[in-house]
Parts: C-alpha cells; sequence; structure tokens
C-alpha cells in the first residue's frame, strides 16, 4: 500500500522532510545517487510534455518535465540534458535560464527546456530515469526509481524562416543590395608561388652569359683579361694615363709594370734596350714591338717636336690585347 | 570555334554566380514587404550555401553573406564572409562587407574582434610574386653583368635583389603562420546571445559580465562534451554550447 492511499503517512513524511530536513541529512554518497535530482516522497511521479508535437526541422520545440507528489518540491535540482547523451544525440539543448524554485507547498514541479531536433522524421524523446528517495523504507533500499516515458514528435522539413523576423525596413550597406555579377577569381594563388621565378633565376643568368659568349665572343675574352690582375691593372693605369701632366712617361711606366707582373720581366729593366734584352729572355717575339713602343714614348717626351701624346696609351692598350689574343 | 570556346568559358563562371540571384532580385522587387523580402533573401542565401559546397569563389562570398545578411542571419553573413576570406584574404570588398556586419553586432567593451590588419589580409600571394620577379630581374640583370662585362654596379644591383628575396621571404613566413593560425584555430560565429561559461557545463559560472552578443567572432579552441572552448581578444577563453556557434 502506498503512501499516497494513506493520507496520514503522506502528511508524516511532509512534516519528517520540510521540519527535520531530510534532504539535508543525505548523506554524500546518497546525494550522488544516479538519476536523482532531490526528490523524497513515497510516489513521486515524473512525465514528459512536449509542446509543439510536430515541429519543423530548423525549429525549436519546449519540453517540460513534471515531478509530482515530491514533499520537498523546492528542493529539486533540474535534470542537466546537457549531460545526457540519449539527449544531445538527437536535439540541439539550448540554453535556458535557471528556474525559479518551487514553493514549498507546490504540488507538482515544472523544469522547462528547449530542444531543436537534429534530424527528420519521427524523433522521439527518450525516458528519463528519475531516482526519489523513500525515508520510510529500510536503509539500502530507500532509492526507488520512476520514468518520465518517452514520446514521439514529428520533425518537419526545414521552413525559410529568417532568426530574426521583425517587421522592420532592411538596412543595409548600399553595396549589400547588388548581385556581384562578374566572373570572379576563386581565390587566391599558394602562398609560396614566389619561389618559381627564383628557382629559375640560374637559368635566367645561364642564358644570359651564354648568349653573351655567342654574340661578343671577343668581348667574352676581353672579360676574361680583366680577371688576369696584371691586365686589369695596366689598363687602369692606361686609363689614368690619357688625364695625366705627362701621359707618355705614366704611358711608359705602366706597360713596364705590365711586363714585370706578366712576363716575369727584371724590373731593373728601365731603357728600351734594358727591356729588349730582359724580354728576349723570356718574350722572344714580341721583344721588338716592346723595344719600338717604349722608344716611342721617350721620343713624344723628349721631342721638340709636337707629338700627340694621348695617342700613346691607346697603342700601349692595343698591343697588350694584341699579345693577350684579342683581336680587334 | 575560339570565340564559341570563350563564351562557354565565361557562362560557366557567370552561371554558377547567378544560379539563384532570382531569389535574391525578388526580394530585392519587394523591398516595401520587409517579411516577403526576407523570406526570399533566405531562400537565395540557403541555395548560395548549397552553391558554395560546389564550387567556392569570391563573388559567390559576397553574395552568399549579402543575402544572409537581407535576410536578417547576420551570423550567416558573417560566416559567409570569413568563409571567402580564407579564400582571398585581401579581397577588398569581403573586407570590407566584414567590417559592416561587425558594426552592427552589440559587442561589450573591449571585445570587438581583431581587425583586418594581418599581413594576410594586406598582401597577396600575387603582391609577393611581383616583388619576387622584380628581385629576379635585379639578380639576373646584376650577376650577368658581373659575370660578363663586369660592371662597377652590378654586384650592389644583385645585392638589392637578394635582399628582395629576404624581405620577401620573411613576409611569406609571416603570413604563413598567420594562415596556420586560422587553420588551427578557426573564427567560429556565436548564432545567438551566449553566456560564456567558465567550463563546458550550463552549471559552471559565467566567464563575463554580460553574454557575448548574437554574432559574435571568436576563435575555436577546442571541444568536448557538446560544448567548445574558444578564445576572445584579450586571450579571454571560456566554453560556449557546440549548438551555439556557426
Amino acid at each position: 500500500m502506498s503512501a499516497i492511499g494513506r493520507p496520514w503517512l503522506a502528511l508524516l513524511l511532509l512534516v519528517m522532510a520540510t521540519n527535520s530536513g531530510i534532504a539535508q541529512e543525505l548523506s554524500a554518497v546518497e546525494r550522488t545517487t544516479a538519476d536523482f535530482y532531490g526528490a523524497i516522497g513515497p510516489a513521486v511521479a515524473a512525465t514528459w510534455s512536449a509542446e509543439p508535437r510536430t515541429v519543423p526541422l530548423n525549429g525549436e520545440l519546449t519540453l517540460i518535465l513534471v515531478v509530482r507528489n515530491a514533499v520537498n518540491p523546492h528542493q529539486l535540482t533540474r535534470p542537466d540534458l546537457h549531460l545526457l547523451d540519449s539527449f544531445t544525440k538527437s536535439f540541439q539543448v539550448l540554453d535556458t535560464p535557471p528556474p525559479n524554485l518551487a514553493p514549498a507547498d507546490a504540488k507538482e514541479v515544472r523544469f522547462t527546456y528547449r530542444l531543436v531536433p537534429n534530424a527528420r522524421g519521427t524523433v522521439v524523446i527518450p525516458a528519463l530515469a528519475y531516482a526519489y528517495f523513500r525515508p520510510e523504507l529500510p536503509e539500502g533500499k530507500r532509492f526507488k526509481t520512476t520514468y518520465a516515458e518517452a514520446i514521439s514528435i514529428t520533425v518537419t522539413g526545414p521552413t525559410l524562416q529568417s532568426p530574426t523576423t521583425p517587421v522592420m525596413p532592411i538596412e543595409a550597406p548600399e553595396s549589400f543590395f547588388h548581385l556581384e555579377e562578374i566572373p570572379e577569381r576563386t581565390g587566391d594563388w599558394p602562398l609560396f608561388t614566389w619561389l618559381v621565378p627564383i628557382g629559375l633565376t640560374p637559368l635566367f643568368v645561364g642564358g644570359w652569359v651564354i648568349g653573351w659568349r655567342r654574340l661578343f665572343p671577343d668581348s667574352m675574352r676581353r672579360a676574361k683579361l680583366r680577371r688576369i690582375r696584371a691586365v686589369r691593372v695596366v689598363l687602369k693605369q692606361l686609363k689614368r694615363a690619357n688625364t695625366a701632366t705627362d701621359p707618355a712617361a705614366e704611358t711608359a711606366l705602366a706597360f713596364r709594370r705590365y711586363l714585370t707582373a706578366r712576363f716575369s720581366m727584371t724590373p731593373f729593366a728601365q731603357t728600351p734596350e734594358e727591356v729588349h734584352t730582359a724580354l728576349m729572355q723570356v718574350l722572344h717575339s714580341n721583344a721588338d714591338a716592346a723595344r719600338n713602343f717604349l722608344w716611342q714614348c721617350d721620343t713624344t717626351r723628349y721631342s721638340a717636336a709636337s707629338v700627340n701624346a694621348l695617342s700613346l696609351p691607346h697603342q700601349a692598350e692595343v698591343l697588350i690585347l694584341n699579345w693577350e689574343g684579342v683581336r680587334l | 570555334m575560339k570565340w564559341l570556346r570563350f563564351w562557354i568559358s565565361t557562362a560557366l563562371l557567370v552561371i554558377p554566380t547567378l544560379a539563384h540571384g532570382g531569389e535574391f532580385e525578388a526580394g530585392l522587387q519587394n523591398l516595401h514587404d520587409p517579411t516577403t523580402a526576407r523570406q526570399q533573401f533566405l531562400q537565395a542565401a540557403v541555395q548560395f550555401d548549397q552553391q558554395w559546397q560546389q564550387s567556392p569563389s569570391v563573388a559567390l562570398a559576397l553574395n552568399r553573406g549579402r543575402a544572409h545578411y537581407l535576410a536578417g542571419d547576420l551570423p550567416g553573413a558573417i560566416r559567409a564572409f570569413h568563409d571567402g576570406l580564407a579564400l582571398a584574404p585581401t579581397d577588398v570588398k569581403l573586407q570590407q562587407s566584414l567590417v559592416a556586419c561587425r558594426m552592427v553586432v552589440a559587442y561589450p567593451p573591449g571585445l570587438q574582434p581583431e581587425p583586418l590588419t594581418g599581413w594576410r589580409h594586406r598582401v597577396s600571394p600575387f603582391d609577393l610574386l611581383m616583388a619576387s620577379l622584380l628581385s629576379v630581374i635585379s639578380v639576373t640583370v646584376g650577376l650577368a653583368r658581373r659575370l660578363t662585362v663586369r660592371d662597377g654596379w652590378a654586384i650592389p644591383v644583385a645585392v638589392m635583389g637578394l635582399v628582395g628575396w629576404i624581405a620577401i621571404g620573411t613576409l611569406s613566413m609571416v603570413i604563413h603562420q598567420e594562415n596556420q593560425r586560422e587553420h588551427e584555430q578557426p573564427v567560429v560565429i556565436l548564432a545567438k546571445e551566449t553566456v560564456l561559461r567558465t567550463g563546458n557545463g550550463a552549471t559552471f559560472l559565467p566567464r563575463l559580465d554580460t553574454p557575448l552578443p548574437r554574432g559574435a567572432e571568436v576563435r575555436k579552441r577546442l571541444e568536448r562534451g557538446g560544448w567548445v572552448q574558444v578564445e576572445l581578444v584579450g586571450d579571454i577563453v571560456g566554453w560556449v554550447p557546440m549548438d551555439a556557434i556557426r
């Protein structure tokens, strides 16, 4: 026989729960009993109520858990559906404000939820196990479980309703009222595309050099000569000789330095004859030309006649380049 | 034959963009009746969304975002513009549209999202390619002249090009890191006003005094049990329900 059939027992339990604070006297272990949300009573009942029963896919339904016959309605906690996989698999559980405390003499307590179904068709709101405490029973048998029975709802296709549909004029930046009609790029290029031309740089440089060599074979030879220090130095000195106060002397000096550096001629050979003698030992074929050129320099320096000394650096350059194998 | 090929390829590019323009145009015609217009813009938005799954493009992102916005779906519009910016971060129209949407979101003070000032939004791969080509010309001319006629200016010119390469490489790495961050912590949009909580459950305390507004942009860090850990500006970290984001 239940306590409902015995009003005096229900009254007694109510008095016990409210006056002696049974809920507070539950041990920590008892409070953590699975599916226990604080309800005390001889015949606690839980039921689901859903509204509406037919809802679009992107629509929202209100689910209410009704708990009856608890002697401590003001102490009940709301089951958190976010924590129940059976609910989160089928529904999005939306946030709702925390419920107000029920009065201590309430006959039933209602917990409200907002759910959005995840799939179309017939969807079942799962049963909820709801444990409650019966203090009048022997220890170890005081927790009983009731169930809020599962109910089915129908989920239809989505409705094309805006999340916000206030009847207000549509305001937006001017550009939002136009469609993009011009075909545009689908997106940016890969970030590291810039490496491609860098990878090709050796080819560009190589192509340039090879082409240049083919087009200007003597220029290549001349460029090679510039890599020989003695030639590079003498060509620079000859250039400077053009602007010197005594071009013939500067040219002869540069020429002799070149012969010393390039053909290991003794640096003590100064006069045309000494140079000729020294060169005969190392550069037999050009010794005469060198002597003649130095004579020409001396003649220009010491002659009273007006001779164009500025042509000497150029002559020296031609002579040297000929010796180095450049066809001019 | 050549002309026929040109028109076919142009049509193939244009048609997907305009395919769902009918509803959009209808919405524009009905601006005097906002309820009807919004329905039509929403239809266009849904169809643009489907189109986006098949062939995303910058133009489609703009149309998609505009349709969502005009339908009253601000989070959807912000999502669309972000998706477009993932394709083309330097696109000015997308950037301007996103900024316009952001101005409508009622952010709490100090919680406005980062402005679009990162290098990825300012320098495009095309810009880098052009800079790289200039540097390549500089290096090529410098080296080639040095190896042939040995001009005095050859080496400085080549060095200038090399410095350009280093600058481009450094910038690319910075942009790459910004892209990585976008990939690892993507921006998600709050579909509704949501309380940012200190833990992954409705029982945890709110992290901020005020809820985050609908349309707020946050960075997603991780998911756990139907909740998402998100990060706001100023390294504020909290949790929001999975169903609150899009």
